[in-house]
């Protein structure tokens, strides 16, 4: 891989949760994240992939991919800006 | 013979500890109660005092809160020892059980945000003690203009529609003191709108925006500078202040846990979110604030997971759905209802004068529900209030307030009899037109003919049981002689006011003695095929005079 070593993947699981859920999950982990680190957070309701992509946009930082798995929503976040 | 009293430790006295205490069998367990503080505080009425000058009655001695059989523990837990069953208090006193409850509650961290500290102790805040809500309203009161500035300053917080409470009253005081013009009201929030559930916000943006208050989203709160009053966000974006009025972080309560895992990062404790048991601990629960629960930091979540808890130990089944129940004060006498459950989006309910009402008659019956006297009630009123559940996708769709006519659709006639005092026994009806056709079906001999009946509906029936005594004329009578039924405890006025919010029917009959009481209960039940807390809420009081 061509991340530094110092870099972490946080998976954070918010399935089950409704709105705002999701993105309360995402923000407190975005408190704890640095540059270069990974976000992946799973989620179950809808709304938490136009609540990332708008919290991408504003907070400078990258959506690497959306997938849908099953029921499921993966949404990969990187952390440009902290 | 009988089995030993199994031992239940619950830590914490607050809404969810005291509740659960008062719910639990003395035939079965042997309950202790610990708790820090030997007040116990009702933690909404912070917002009164800081916005409306409220501040008799916030706060009650825990010990007179909790019923005789339990029994309290005075002092502040240090550790709690999962695996060996073992709690040891700061001055080393240790403490036994065969099954913990956590409910421990959160408190404010201001020494989590650079200036906050500063900005705390000099602003004061409405989510932390008295004495901090007396201080902002103080701050408040001397000011004269400029920029206001309200917002949660980090993602979680206790009671989420309180922050928008917050803003609105703000904006209704200073409209009141005529400074409103030469005031800037700014509202900040970490999330994409200005209430963090969607469908509640279709409600409160428009709101905002009536009210002239300016709305800043995805503003996470990363630093404050006091000197050159500025708060600062993450993101690097900047808001000015005069007036900061911020609520500060929360986290868990200070306890070493063995094992340390069962606490997440800001010391919530683990919590299955359906069983409320401890993840990787066995016998031991947790409810309230205190949990990592995906759900509002509220109240009625403490209360509602203190009665799952309850039956879980009872042996029964139970099961948490998530359900939030938030009562909403948009100002100028108006509320509504942040209402959701894991699996059912957070509906759109419009603000009204009832439920503002609701609100200040939850804030009234509080003391009497902790000590479960009101359960029938509640329970009742939640599932009359249970949002839809969501049909996938969850939030595509918001579903449209609900239908107010919903419920005469409905086989429930009859709830329970609420109460029965001074020769008059009082029911509830769900549906009006079947209240009225089971008290006409009544014997003639069944109700004293010298004395009227009193049927209670709706805003007519809230007038005329006016809990505030304003009445006057034939409904002053009633509400006069109401008050005198019930002087030594209002728990009725306030559980049939509740009701007649709910758009359910009150009838008041005149009834002459407790045999005919009887059997008129009877005969209502009958009618309906329900059954009801009929004798545990009998309190028939013979008296020489009439009301």
């Amino acid at each position: 891989m061509t991340e530094p070593a110092t870099t972490t993947h946080k998976v954070v699981d918010s399935r089950g949760s409704a709105c705002p859920g999701p993105i309360t999950d995402l923000a407190l982990a975005y408190r704890r994240a640095k540059v270069g680190d990974v976000i992946e957070l799973w989620a179950t309701d809808p709304g938490v992939e136009p609540d990332t992509l708008a919290w991408a946009e504003k907070t400078r930082n990258r959506v690497v991919s959306v997938e849908h798995r099953g029921g499921d929503i993966v949404v990969v976040l990187e952390i440009l800006h902290r | 013979m009988a089995h030993p009293a199994e031992r239940i430790l619950i830590i914490g006295g607050g809404t969810g500890g005291t509740m659960l205490a008062n719910a639990l069998s003395p035939r079965h367990f042997e309950v202790t109660v610990v708790t820090a503080s030997p007040q116990h505080m009702f933690q909404p009425a912070l917002l009164y005092v800081a916005f409306d000058h409220a501040g008799v009655g916030i706060s009650r001695n825990e010990a007179q809160l909790l019923r005789r059989h339990v029994r309290l523990v005075h002092g502040a837990v240090a550790e709690i020892d999962l695996r060996e069953k073992r709690v040891a208090l700061a001055d080393g006193q240790p403490l036994g059980y065969d099954r913990i409850v956590v409910a421990t509650g959160i408190t404010t961290d201001p020494g989590q945000i650079p200036g906050l500290q500063q900005v705390n102790e000099t602003y004061g805040d409405y989510h932390s003690t008295p004495e901090q809500a007396r201080k902002l309203r103080d701050k408040f009161a001397e000011f004269e203009g400029g920029t206001l500035v309200l917002g949660q300053s980090s993602p979680v917080c206790k009671c989420p529609p309180s922050p928008v409470e917050g803003i609105l009253l703000a904006d209704q005081l200073l409209r009141r003191r005529g400074i409103r013009h030469r005031t800037r009201l700014v509202f900040f929030t970490p999330y994409p709108r200005a209430y963090s559930a969607a469908g509640m916000n279709e409600v409160v943006e428009p709101l905002l925006r009536e009210r002239n208050i300016e709305i800043r989203t995805f503003f996470d709160v990363d630093r404050i500078d006091p000197d050159s009053r500025t708060i600062t966000s993450i993101e690097g974006e900047e808001i000015g202040y005069d007036l900061p009025i911020l609520i500060p972080p929360f986290v868990g309560a200070d306890i070493a846990y063995t094992p340390a895992d069962v606490l997440d990062d800001d010391r919530f404790v683990r919590t299955d979110r359906h069983t409320l048991r401890i993840q990787g601990a066995d016998c031991a629960f947790a409810i309230g604030d205190a949990t990592n629960l995906p759900t509002s930091k509220s109240g009625v979540g403490a209360h509602l997971q203190a009665q799952v808890v309850a039956r879980a130990l009872s042996g029964k089944p139970a099961e948490f759905t998530g359900r939030t129940h938030c009562p909403l004060d948009t100002g100028d006498g108006r509320g509504t209802f942040v209402t959701g459950t894991y699996t059912a989006p957070v509906v759109k309910a419009a603000p009204s004068r009832t439920k503002h009402l609701m609100k200040k008659t939850f804030g009234r019956v509080y003391w009497m529900s902790l000590r479960g006297r009101l359960e029938p009630v509640m329970r009742e009123y939640f599932r009359l209030t249970e949002p839809p559940e969501a049909a996938a996708p969850a939030r595509s769709a918001p579903p449209a307030e609900p239908d107010p006519e919903r419920r005469y659709n409905q086989p429930v006639e009859f709830r329970h009899v609420v109460a029965a005092s001074r020769k008059r026994l009082f029911a509830v009806f769900d549906d009006p037109e079947r209240g009225v056709a089971a008290v006409g079906a009544l014997g003639a001999g069944d109700l004293d003919s010298t004395r009227e009946t009193w049927l209670l509906y709706g805003e007519e029936g809230l007038r005329r049981l006016d809990a505030a005594g304003t009445g006057h004329g034939v409904y002053g009578h009633v509400v006069r002689g109401l008050q005198r039924v019930m002087s030594d405890d209002s728990r009725y006025l306030d559980a049939l006011e509740s009701a007649l919010e709910d758009g359910a029917l009150v009838v008041g009959l005149p009834i002459a003695d407790i045999e005919t009481a009887d059997r008129v209960a009877g005969e209502l039940q009958d009618g309906s095929g329900h059954t009801f807390a009929y004798t545990a809420h009998m309190d028939f009081v013979p008296t020489a005079g009439e009301i």
